[in-house]
Parts: C-alpha cells; sequence; structure tokens
C-alpha cells in the first residue's frame, strides 16, 4: 500500500480506525470523541478532531461520549480493559491528570501486579501535552515525567506523524495500561504515514540524526527542536546525533549509553520542568551506567521551574529553542 | 553462600530481644523451617525459625545475652562452604541503625569506636570521566598529565597525547629573522611570553615552548628531572635554526646558562631575566611552600605567590594586579603538580652548582634585574654580570622579579638594542 502526508493527528486517527477495524475489543471513549450525543457522520470526533468518522463507522457503542469528568471515563476504561477490552480513553489535557490519577496511579498500574498476573490492564490513554498553543498554565503541562516514574505504566511521547501512528497500534496491542502523550502543538505537523496498519515498538528509540560529536537526547515535540539545533550546529562544524527516546517508559537505555560511547558528550532537552524529570532522568542514567563514557560536562535543556505562562512573549521564552540547545552543546563541548 | 540470622522485630514496639536457647551447635546440619532458636522479648518466648537450610556455621550472641533487633546472633552457609567467622562479621552490615554484630550488640559493651582508614576525597586533580578511564586503561598517571580543557580539566585528548609517542613539546615559532629562543621559568609555560613575542617577532623568529609536563606538550617523564635535561629541551625546541639569541627568565635564565656552557656554539647572544645563580634559602623556602597546595591553581597559593613575583607598586594597582592574578591562575591550571615539584627539585639541585664556570661564557650577555626583587634579589644578577666577560647589567628602579610582565616595553626595548648593536 502507499505511504502519502498525514498530519500528526490524522495518523492518529488512522491508527484508531485500523485497531478498531481489526479488532472488536477496541472501544474510544472519552469527552466530545462522538462529537456529542446523537451527532453521527459530521460528528465533531474530538476536540481536535482525533477521533472523527468513528462514530459513523463503528456506532455509539464502541465510541462512547462521556459526561465531563475524567475520574468517571477513566475509571470506567480501568474496569473496561479489566474485562477483556482494549479501551482507548481520551483524556482530552495531561492536565486534567489530578481528577483521575488513582484509577491510573493505584488501580491500572497496579491490578496485573496486586493480582499476580491473573488480571491485566490493556488500556491506552491518549492525552495532549505540552505548551505552545497560548492554552495557558491549566492546559500546556509536559507530565509525562510523572506517569513514567509510575512502575506499571507505560509513557509514550511521539515526535512525528509516521511514529504517532505506529507507536498508538502498538499501545493499543500491549496488555498494560499505556499514557500516550500527544504533544499539540504537532498535531498539524505532517509527514510520511504509510496506508496499511504497522506497528512501532515501544522501547526501542530512534536515531533521528547520526552524528558523531555530541549526543542530543530527545522527546516529542523537541526533536524537531534538537534537529534544529543540530542543523546550526552541523555548520561549525559540531556534528550532532540526536535520540528520539520515543517511549519514556520502557526506557531504551542501550540507545543513550551506545550513542554517548561514540560521542562522549550529552545533552538532554526536554520541554517539561527540570526537577524530578525526563533531562534529569537521562543525566542520571549517562553517569550512572556510563560515567566512563563522559569526556565533558552533561547540559540540560529544559523549561524553567515555573507554571507555563500565558503570556505569548513569556511562552515562547519558556519552551526550550534551537538557540538554547546550541547554547548548551557549546557549553558541553567546551566543558 | 552465608546467610546472617538476626535479631527479630516480632511487633512494632519491639526494639531489643534476648537469646534464650539455641536449639542447634556450631557445625550442625539445619533443614529450612527448623527451629534454630527461641528468643524472649517483653516477656514473650518465641522460636526462630532457619529461613533457609544449611550449616549452622558460628553462633555471635550466647544465651542469656540482650541485643537490639537487627544483631548478628548467627550465620548459615551452604554445604561444605568455608567460612571466615571473624571476616563475616566485620563485614556485616546491619538493616536496623545501630545494631552492632554479635556479641558487641550486648548492652554492656561498650559501642566500638569507628576504626579504619577514613577515605580521603580525591587529590585536585580534575579530569573528565573518560579521561580517567582511559589513563586507568593505558596505565597513566593523571596527576602527571597537564590538562589543557577548561580550568585545567584534563581531556581525552590530553590523556591520548601523553600515551602516544608523537613529538612531546608544543613550541611555536612566530615572526621572521634571526632565531630568538625564549625559555620560561619555574611552573611557567610560553603563553607567559606574549608581550615580548608580539615586539620581538617584528625583527625576529620567536620561538617559544611549553616545557615537558605542562601545558600542551606531553607529561613529564617519570625519571628525575635537571636543569641540564632543561637546556637540552629547550635545544631541541630551536631545532636547526642556527646560533640563537637566547632569553631565559629566572629558573628558564638558569637553563640559558647551562644551554650556553654546554653548547656555547648554539649560543650567539644570552639575556638573562632576573637570574639566580647561588644557593638561596628564601627562594628554595618559597618554592617549597609553593608545593604545599592541593592543586596549583588553589586560590591561596596565587595569593600567597603574587607578592613574590611583583613589586609593592605593581601589587598596588588593583587591575593589573588582577590581571597577573588571572594570567597566573589560568598558568598554574595547566601545570599539574608533579612537574611543579620536579622543577623544583631540580632547580634546587643547580642552584650553586655553576658559579665558578661563569668566567668561560664569551657570547655577548646582557643581565636583567628589578631592583625589587625579593624573590631572586638583584644580588644574583650582579654576580653573573660580573662574572661573565663583557656582561651588561640594567638593574630596573622599582620593578619586582615579573620584570617581563611589570616592564614589559623597557625589557622588549633591551633586547632589541642589545641585538642591534651586536
Amino acid at each position: 500500500m502507499a505511504t502519502r502526508k498525514r498530519t500528526f493527528v490524522q495518523a492518529v486517527n488512522e491508527a484508531l480506525d485500523q485497531a478498531m477495524a481489526a479488532d472488536p475489543t477496541v472501544i474510544v471513549l472519552g469527552e466530545d470523541v462522538a462529537g456529542g450525543a446523537g451527532q453521527k457522520e459530521d460528528a465533531w470526533g474530538g476536540v481536535m478532531g482525533a477521533t472523527k468518522g468513528l462514530i459513523g463507522k463503528y456506532g455509539a457503542g464502541r465510541v462512547i461520549d462521556t459526561p465531563i469528568s475524567e475520574t468517571g471515563l477513566v475509571g470506567m476504561a480501568v474496569g473496561a480493559a479489566t474485562t477483556g477490552l482494549r479501551p482507548v480513553a481520551e483524556l482530552m489535557f495531561i492536565d486534567f491528570i489530578g481528577v483521575c490519577l488513582d484509577q491510573l496511579l493505584n488501580q491500572a498500574a497496579k491490578l496485573r501486579y496486586m493480582f499476580g498476573g491473573k488480571a491485566k490492564v490493556p488500556l491506552v490513554v491518549r492525552t495532549m501535552t505540552g505548551a505552545g498553543l497560548r492554552a495557558a498554565a491549566q492546559h500546556s503541562q509536559s507530565l509525562y515525567a510523572m506517569t513514567t516514574a509510575i512502575p506499571g505504566l507505560k509513557t509514550v511521547v511521539p515526535s512525528n506523524a509516521y511514529d504517532a501512528k505506529g507507536l498508538l497500534l502498538s499501545a493499543i496491542a500491549d496488555d498494560d495500561p499505556v499514557i500516550f502523550c500527544e504533544p499539540k502543538s504537532l498535531y498539524t505537523t505532517s509527514g510520511d504515514v504509510p496506508e496499511e496498519s504497522y506497528t512501532v515498538p515501544l522501547g526501542k528509540a530512534a536515531i533521528a540524526r547520526a552524528g558523531k560529536s555530541v549526543t542530543i537526547v530527545a522527546c516529542g515535540r523537541m526533536v524537531d527542536t534538537s534537529l534544529a539545533a543540530a542543523k546550526t550546529l552541523a555548520s561549525e562544524g559540531i556534528d550532532a546525533e540526536v535520540i528520539d527516546l520515543r517511549t519514556l517508559s520502557p526506557l531504551d537505555e542501550d540507545a543513550v549509553l551506545e550513542s554517548l560511547g561514540k560521542t562522549g558528550y550529552l545533552v538532554v532537552v526536554d520541554e517539561a520542568t527540570p526537577r524530578c524529570g525526563m533531562a534529569a532522568d537521562i543525566s542520571a542514567l549517562a553517569v550512572d551506567k556510563g560515567f566512563d563514557l563522559l569526556r565533558g560536562p552533561i547540559r540540560r535543556v529544559t523549561a524553567p521551574h515555573c507554571p507555563v505562562p500565558f503570556s505569548p512573549v513569556l511562552e515562547d521564552a519558556y519552551i526550550p529553542s534551537p538557540a538554547r540547545v546550541v547554547e548548551a552543546v557549546r557549553s558541553s563541548l567546551e566543558g | 553462600m552465608a546467610t546472617a540470622v538476626t535479631m527479630p522485630r516480632l511487633g512494632l514496639t519491639m526494639v531489643e530481644g534476648t537469646v534464650v536457647e539455641w536449639k542447634s551447635s556450631p557445625g550442625d546440619i539445619v533443614e529450612k523451617g527448623q527451629i534454630l532458636l527461641v528468643i524472649e522479648s517483653e516477656k514473650v518466648e518465641v522460636e526462630v525459625e532457619a529461613f533457609c537450610g544449611g550449616t549452622l556455621a558460628a553462633i555471635y550472641v550466647e544465651p542469656g545475652t540482650t541485643v537490639p533487633i537487627g544483631s548478628l546472633l548467627g550465620v548459615l552457609t551452604d554445604p561444605g562452604e568455608s567460612f571466615d567467622r571473624g571476616a563475616f562479621e566485620r563485614s556485616f552490615v546491619p538493616e536496623v541503625e545501630g545494631a552492632p554484630a554479635g556479641a558487641g550488640a550486648a548492652h554492656d559493651s561498650l559501642p566500638a569506636a569507628a576504626t579504619g582508614p577514613v577515605r580521603a576525597p580525591q587529590s585536585g586533580v580534575k579530569a573528565a570521566p573518560a579521561a580517567r578511564a582511559l589513563a586507568k586503561k593505558l596505565g597513566l598517571d593523571l596527576e602527571s598529565i597537564p590538562g589543557s580543557g577548561p580550568g585545567g580539566r584534563i581531556t581525552v585528548e590530553d590523556v591520548e597525547r601523553a600515551g602516544s609517542s608523537e613529538p612531546s613539546l608544543s613550541i611555536d615559532a612566530e615572526g621572521n629573522g634571526p632565531p630568538l629562543l625564549l625559555i620560561s621559568g619555574f611552573g611557567v609555560d610560553k603563553t607567559s611570553w606574549r608581550r615580548q613575542i608580539d615586539h620581538l617577532r617584528q625583527s625576529f623568529t620567536v620561538i617559544s615552548y611549553d616545557p615537558q609536563g605542562i601545558g600542551a606538550s606531553r607529561p613529564m617523564p617519570a625519571d628525575s628531572l635537571t636543569i641540564a635535561a632543561m637546556a637540552e629541551e629547550a635545544a631541541s625546541a630551536a631545532g636547526d635554526r642556527g646560533p640563537l639569541t637566547v632569553v631565559g627568565a629566572s629558573m628558564g635564565a638558569a637553563i640559558a646558562l647551562e644551554l650556553a656552557l654546554e653548547r656555547p656554539t648554539a649560543v650567539a647572544a644570552l639575556v638573562l631575566i632576573t637570574p639566580p645563580i647561588a644557593p638561596d634559602a628564601r627562594l628554595e623556602a618559597v618554592l617549597r611552600a609553593s608545593l604545599e597546595f592541593d592543586a596549583p591553581q588553589a586560590e591561596g597559593r596565587i595569593r600567597a605567590m603574587l607578592p613574590w613575583f611583583l613589586s609593592r607598586g605593581f601589587l598596588a594597582e588593583t587591575p593589573k594586579r588582577e590581571a597577573a592574578a588571572q594570567a597566573l591562575r589560568a598558568m598554574a591550571a595547566r601545570t599539574p603538580l608533579a612537574t611543579l615539584r620536579r622543577q623544583a627539585h631540580a632547580f634546587g639541585a643547580w642552584l650553586g652548582t655553576r658559579s665558578a664556570d661563569l668566567a668561560q661564557l664569551s657570547m655577548p650577555t646582557l643581565v636583567i634585574a628589578g631592583a625589587e626583587d625579593v624573590l631572586v634579589p638583584a644580588f644574583h644578577a650582579e654576580h653573573v654580570a660580573s662574572a661573565i666577560p663583557g656582561a651588561r647589567l640594567e638593574v630596573l628602579e622599582g620593578a619586582g622579579h615579573a620584570v617581563t610582565i611589570e616592564r614589559a616595553d623597557r625589557v622588549n626595548e633591551l633586547v632589541e638594542t642589545f641585538s642591534r648593536r651586536r
């Protein structure tokens, strides 16, 4: 089948469609995922159109509009998963995770363990993350480090349309609960996406750009930021390797360490806040398991430890830029 | 595997227990689940089972003794496993804080004072982790490798250079004209000559180099160092450029003298700046004191050295003094302590050995001294100038030891006029 240009959100939609077509146990539920009660063909399909068209194809029994209660809809999805369905719940913004955290932290993440493997929770929670859309402090956070810290949950952060489709199909097929973080600023970016169903494995990082001078580790939107920085650096004779983690849990430690072994320098770029975050985690990995590989200091490029500002000027300053990545790389190389 | 049997915690409030009776003796084979001993806590006696099978290899707490929870009571080993009672007790790490091993846990004995060596923090050597690992692999001593990275950090490249058989000196040759060789002093590299090089390059091919063990040059070899060896090194830095005007400052002047005495035909003219010649208790004391720091760039060392190098007038001018401090700091960061120690030793051993030979020299010689030099006072220069036939002496009023910095223009002018006159 053919490969064509698709936007990130179209790739997500296609993955849902193909998973539902292939497996009758796959259901979709969330706020406005159908498009409002009674709507069919012209349904909205989620606030960003990620579930557009599904109600018409699969009916209200498998595409369920829920009340505005994350507590209820995520809890319902966890229960549905334990009974054998493969629910894909939409938590509109990851910022709303607070009201359904118990369902994820103490139920979804623990049930397989508490029942000695006799229960499983094949659940996917799709959720929008990240800043850049002037959505203010309560609709802009990148909280994937929080779910990464919970054993029993898998956390996926795709960086492009191709991976979004392949990783979502892997997540739906996975028997464990997966938090699927969709950087909303990437929704309208497009890339080559094969028409057929395919998977990108969880726990396998990608080398977004091969290089030998310095390793830049990123995920989600920051992969593009890092690639832009790498382009500038290349003009200075610095050949950066960009590692796209794709999934934060499981983490492809080998990919990071192998690259570090090649370059000796590490810069970690994260759109999230710096404390106990992904960048700190990868830095710790390098020191714990790759200390002897380090030729210079590790540098982190993250958002500051503060809420995402609503002022457009401040929000733009908040998000790590290619210029800051370039500066961090120079600083690591110069020591 | 040896498995510790410890005083169990039977309830949340239990803090200690008494061994009532051992049901097995050392050497007995016990099975998993077998009653191993009886303990008593809060008036209740409880049987303690062996939680793995094996040989009861040792009993550390005898019946009737009360010990805190977590204390080592006995040990089970695999059948046939060799067991060192004392070693196990020493290596035992209690899971409960403060629970000592064995009978030492008993109430009536005092806690043993912490003994054994306390691990000292690493030396002042700064090295990238990868450089450290490479040095270990190559069997190189990090302390002897000059660091060229920021703040003197030893880089992978520095270690690679140290381990390679490439030419060992970092040499610069700038400008056009007859060859002029600059020899730097104790713990000083070629950057100290910047103001001379910038001026003298107009009329000379100015050759400067980092001595072995400093800056970008190879590390110091392990064998002992002498001023004669440093003179050979200076000659090799100049290569075969023909007769040289040799300019040496401080210990560099000693090296220049040695070179002139050993290879008189290679030296066309000699400029000796603040040359030391006789044994000097103060000079040697300052050298020794300058080694008593964790790192050459230690701020205390820099601050303590400055008054020996600079005159009162120069020290009083803050921007100049701080610029000198900064230059000294940067140079010190490129110089490992091991290099300083060997240089100091070679320098001390040389002083006094050549006083009587100076009359042999016949090349034109200019001697420059600082009237306020307290490190190598002008009487050294006066002695040198009077002993070398035809030598000219210039004592710069108000100048300290670092005349090339304090009076850079005057020194440049003197060197140039001296060469032109010849």
